[in-house]
């Protein structure tokens, strides 16, 4: 494995606000939608415990010509502190006046985009993988056990965003 | 008070280190045998212990290189070069954390023996006991403090791990009938909160909950949390600070939902803000890659920074250990 960088603040200047940040399950059409957009930078959430949004989103990105960058749920928040992130999408269950279900991990980057002036924006989700969790399944990691035998778990999938996050 | 085996991870016994090897935990509690500078820098470089454990190594490597020149009988002259390669050694273990502050103090030491007309070995050896001796008892005065602000009926949220305070505060809280229950993030890439935090939470008798790194933003939402209590690995003059990285959103996220933010802080005015924090950016495999099988199917690239940095005016307050040099 090649030696680890060490970056200064002034390191990511050149990188300003040039990554959008995917997060959730989208629809297949919102991914090739994405054609048009070949030359920008996509990151996508790992989506603990089950990963299954990272895995669904790669595969449907590399399908139009796109490699994404990965990273974990608690990364978000150093690319926003770093001011590397110029759009949000999130994806959206369930939609209406007063906001959206969406898939976990949308509060944290509606939260940070309110903080840095980054526009989110809720698309709909792909009904069709059903991503639900079993608490257990943050007790692993790709089949090995990651966490002591019976730690209680909260495992929520979904979280109310509401509309003042909004562009 | 009753100790996690986090809180010291690092034992002198005989002519050797005996270093707790965190990569193991929960499955196996298992000690390395570091011997000399060269073991040191192993165990720290491979990531076998970390923070406050790699401190330990760090002060605990001139203890045993003390031991191996005296055996040697090396001059004083030697003795003093010598202390001041093994401090570069140390420094250059991982660069973006500050050894050189401590091994800085320790080369000093030895350059004050000399200009005492001292022997070195049994001053630096000196020094070093006596330092060490004295950040324990600050650390376990911390612990005491950290104890103190957590009320009866607490939720607290917290992230990696802190090295045993967290978990012997919340001894404390038992004892002292309090009745508070803590939400540890399992912390990716490396899980240290599941691995490490949960399992000496549940050690020493705490409730404890494990949620993935995505779900502290619906804990604040929904009031699970009350309390944020996280360590800091590195401090700023102006009080900026750096920890694991996922801390800064926890931060921002708590000042969101009105939530105190409290922070375990080593001072130091070494550094002027997070601006000047160096930040370690590790391996893209370290994400695409778990015990040599891909994460991710696909061409995917990753990013995985270590560290975040935490502006000062997110902390709620700033719990602290100092040390001085002369203590």
């Amino acid at each position: 494995m090649s030696k680890h960088e060490v970056l200064y603040h002034e390191d990511f200047k050149a990188k300003q606000r040039s990554i959008v940040l995917l997060h959730g399950i989208f629809e297949p059409r919102f991914i090739e939608g994405l054609k048009t957009r070949l030359q920008e930078t996509f990151y996508i959430m790992e989506g603990r415990p089950s990963l299954q949004a990272a895995q669904i989103n790669c595969r449907r990105l590399n399908k139009i010509g796109i490699t994404p960058t990965l990273i974990c749920d608690n990364m978000a928040g150093f690319l926003f502190a770093k001011d590397l992130v110029k759009e949000v999408y999130i994806a959206y269950e369930s939609s209406d006046e007063q906001g959206s279900y969406a898939a976990i991990g949308s509060l944290i980057l509606a939260v940070l985009a309110l903080r840095h002036q980054i526009p989110v924006k809720a698309v709909p989700m792909d009904p069709q993988p059903k991503v639900s969790a079993v608490a257990q399944d943050l007790a692993f990691f790709m089949g090995k056990r990651v966490a002591p035998k019976g730690v209680k778990t909260f495992v929520p999938t979904r979280e109310f965003v509401s509309k003042k996050y909004y562009v | 008070m009753k100790e996690s085996p986090l809180f010291w991870p690092a034992v002198l016994k005989n002519d050797g280190l005996n270093v707790l090897d965190e990569t193991l935990i929960p499955e196996k509690i298992r000690y390395i045998r570091v011997k000399n500078v060269d073991g040191a820098v192993k165990v720290i470089r491979e990531m076998k212990t970390r923070a406050f454990g790699q401190f330990l190594v760090v002060l605990n490597a001139f203890l045993l290189e003390i031991r191996l020149m005296d055996q040697k009988q090396l001059s004083e002259a030697k003795k003093l070069a010598r202390i001041q390669e093994v401090a570069q050694k140390l420094n250059k273990s991982r660069p973006t954390f500050p050894f050189s502050e401590v091994t800085g103090i320790v080369a000093r030491w030895a350059v004050m023996a000399i200009d005492s007309k001292l022997k070195i070995s049994p001053f630096v050896k000196r020094n070093t006991e006596g330092y060490l001796e004295s950040i324990r008892g600050k650390r376990l005065d911390r612990v005491n403090r950290i104890a103190a602000i957590i009320q009866d009926q607490d939720r607290i949220l917290t992230h990696c791990n802190v090295s045993g305070e967290l978990a012997m505060a919340a001894a404390i809280c038992k004892t002292d009938k309090k009745n508070v229950s803590i939400f540890a993030t399992e912390t990716r890439p490396y899980f240290q909160g599941a691995k490490l935090t949960a399992w000496e939470l549940g050690l020493l008798g705490a409730d404890v909950t494990l949620v993935a790194d995505n779900a502290v933003a619906a804990l604040m939402a929904d009031g699970k949390v009350n309390k944020v209590i996280v360590g800091s690995d590195r401090s700023c003059a102006n009080g900026d600070f750096a920890n694991k990285i996922g801390t800064y959103q926890i931060a921002v996220l708590a000042r969101q939902f009105g939530i105190p933010f409290h922070v375990l802080t080593q001072p130091s005015d070494k550094i002027r803000s997070l601006r000047d924090i160096p930040v370690e950016i590790r391996h893209k495999d370290e994400l695409l890659k778990f015990e040599g099988r891909k994460t991710i199917r696909g061409k995917c690239g990753a990013f995985y920074p270590g560290f975040d940095v935490i502006p000062h005016d997110l902390i709620t307050s700033a719990i602290a250990i100092g040390v001085k040099e002369n203590e």
